[in-house]
């Protein structure tokens, strides 16, 4: 017994001087090399990175819409995925204010736009209808009814670009709209022109055209038979205009879109009731159902989309399904824009964007788009306008530098307060 | 029996000690030539990649364990798990005819900002090239970046 005890030690004693052996046999070489590096945020906004956030103080006494003009540089190699991020201060929720971000390809607006300048008349403010081949005004009369409609596309470039020479010529068509160049011979305006007066208003910051809008709609609404009600307005587009449920329902958006602009709510609402129910009667023999279901969907989501959900739904659903594989609807310019106008409103990015692609490579090098054979500018422009897409989140490629801006609608019933609004851009995880 | 038991746990304790001491424990030795072959630059930017280059020669010139840890920190911030990413190869000459052997080293992230890699090295000279980068959305700041070589002979 004490024989196996000592055995037991001394193999125990053996183990541990072969661990100390081999533990004092092992040499090990080391080396630290250290630095230091100061590592930027991949992408800036307007400059700054996300540290930094942009903000600013707005006094709100309610009802105040207006927009900002911002720019996204990535300084990385890769692509990144970014979120879009708006504070108030005092906080302030979703029914108080819709904030909305709007991104576009500024190069293809930028080409577009220009051209619209150079084709303005120096004599009129307006266009050539047919602006085929011109490299300038033909020098005839412009047209009386796209006055408004072509200068919403300069607005829309102006906001995405920033670009004065845009707002200078959005100016002199808001000037010859309010000297009457654009009245037909009852005396009203055309439909989308109030629209453009108080946009062109509220962007420019005279409200002096805001106030001749909404007086004009006014008097139009009292003077002009079938601006009375929107039922009287579609029946006489019906019986006098077009035989086209399409593009009737079209032009009542029309009118409805300005409406609701002029702050004529009841008209507004009315006109939606109205286009709802039209809206269901486009059919596929309508050579202009695109037009009026994009337009009708648009604004029905500006009135009232809670409302309107269920033709919403409806339209968004018709619009998905009619869309081609190259992304287009019916391979036209026109039917494409207010498509994707309306896909926007709705919150369907994904067949918009496709669209809004189609448009991007199916413009010319001069930068207008040609339709059935011909390049007319009031298509043009509205090509523009459909080009910017309402974005919370969006992919910045390497080292793109790309402009939006965002919107900021408050509602009427806010508490007048001067709120701080920070904007802050993170790469989404 | 269980006094002689005491005995031997004791005997084996006190082996750890004495082979602790300075006599007998492992010393680290300066790892030769280590230098900095292609730096990363001092203003980076996240998202993007960086190479980090340094040479070292093969102490023994025979097989080693070669333990290489980078370890990212920052002041003002915790670096997050999986906010940096770490690739790296491992390029060797040995004596002559200096044949070329290229060997990928797979960094594991240990800890929050703590990479490790691990290979036999046999080779005379060594290069480590590291490619760097982060996720888009790092906490601008002031980092830094601590590289540590370790081989280790039996």
């Amino acid at each position: 017994m004490k024989m196996q005890r000592k055995k037991m030690l001394i193999v125990g004693l053996a183990i541990a001087l072969l661990i100390g052996i081999v533990s004092a046999a092992t040499i090990s070489y080391f080396g630290q090399i250290q630095m230091t590096a100061n590592v930027k945020q991949a992408v800036l906004l307007d400059g700054r990175d996300f540290s930094q956030p942009i903000t600013e103080t707005v006094n709100v006494t309610g009802g105040e819409s207006f927009w900002r003009l911002h720019y996204l540089q990535s300084q990385t190699s890769v692509p990144v995925n970014l979120l879009l991020e708006t504070s108030y201060s005092p906080p302030l929720t979703d029914s108080e204010i819709i904030t909305t971000y709007h991104f576009a390809n500024a190069s293809t607006v930028e080409k577009t736009a220009d051209r619209l300048v150079v084709l303005q008349s120096s004599s009129d403010a307006g266009w050539d209808w047919n602006v085929t081949g011109l490299t300038a005004h033909s020098g005839s009369a412009s047209p009386t009814n796209i006055y408004g409609v072509t200068a919403l596309g300069l607005l829309e470039a102006y906001k995405l670009t920033g670009n004065s020479s845009y707002l200078d010529a959005a100016k002199k068509v808001a000037d010859a709209i309010v000297a009457g160049k654009s009245q037909r011979a009852d005396g009203s305006i055309r439909s989308p022109d109030y629209r453009f007066l108080v946009e062109y208003g509220i962007i420019s910051g005279n409200s002096t055209y805001i106030s001749y809008a909404r007086s004009k709609w006014d008097s139009d609404c009292a003077n002009v038979t079938y601006y009375a009600s929107p039922e009287a307005m579609y029946n006489h587009l019906a019986t006098t205009w077009m035989n086209d449920t399409g593009i009737d329902v079209w032009e009542l958006s029309n009118f409805g879109l300005s409406a609701f602009a002029v702050k004529d709510t009841d008209w507004a609402n009315k006109a939606a009731d109205v286009v709802a129910s039209y809206s269901l009667a486009i059919n596929d023999s309508d050579e202009y159902r695109f037009v009026g279901w994009g337009n009708a969907l648009r604004f029905l989501c500006t009135v009232n989309a809670t409302k309107y959900s269920a033709n919403i739904t409806s339209l968004v659903t018709t619009l998905n399904n009619t869309q081609l594989s190259d992304g287009s609807w019916n391979s036209d310019t026109q039917d494409t824009a207010y498509v994707i106008m309306g896909l926007n409103a709705a919150g369907a990015i994904d067949s918009a964007k496709r669209g809004v692609e189609w448009l991007v490579t199916t413009q010319q090098s001069n930068g207008g788009w040609i339709s059935d054979g011909s390049e007319y500018s009031e298509v043009d422009s509205e090509a523009i306008q459909a080009l910017p897409i309402a974005l919370t989140q969006v992919t910045l490629l390497p080292y793109e530098h790309l402009n939006f801006y965002i919107t900021y609608e408050f509602a009427v019933n806010i508490y007048p307060y001067t709120y701080t609004i920070t904007t802050t851009v993170k790469p989404a995880s | 029996m269980d006094r002689q038991f005491v005995l031997l746990a004791l005997g084996l304790i006190l082996t750890i000690p004495v082979f602790q001491s300075p006599i007998f424990s492992k010393q680290f030795r300066p790892l030769q030539s280590l230098h900095v072959v292609k730096s990363l630059p001092l203003n980076m930017v996240a998202g993007s990649t960086y190479e980090w280059e340094v040479s070292f020669v093969n102490p023994k010139s025979e097989s080693g364990l070669m333990n290489v840890t980078l370890e990212v920190a920052e002041k003002k911030t915790v670096v997050g798990f999986g906010e940096f990413h770490v690739e790296g190869t491992l390029e060797s000459y040995d004596n002559p005819p200096r044949e070329h052997h290229t060997l990928t080293l797979t960094f594991t992230e240990t800890g929050s900002g703590i990479f490790q890699s691990q290979a036999i090295i046999s080779e005379r000279f060594n290069i480590i090239k590291l490619e760097i980068s982060s996720v888009p959305n790092l906490m601008p700041g002031e980092y830094t970046f601590t590289l540590t070589i370790t081989v280790s002979y039996i």
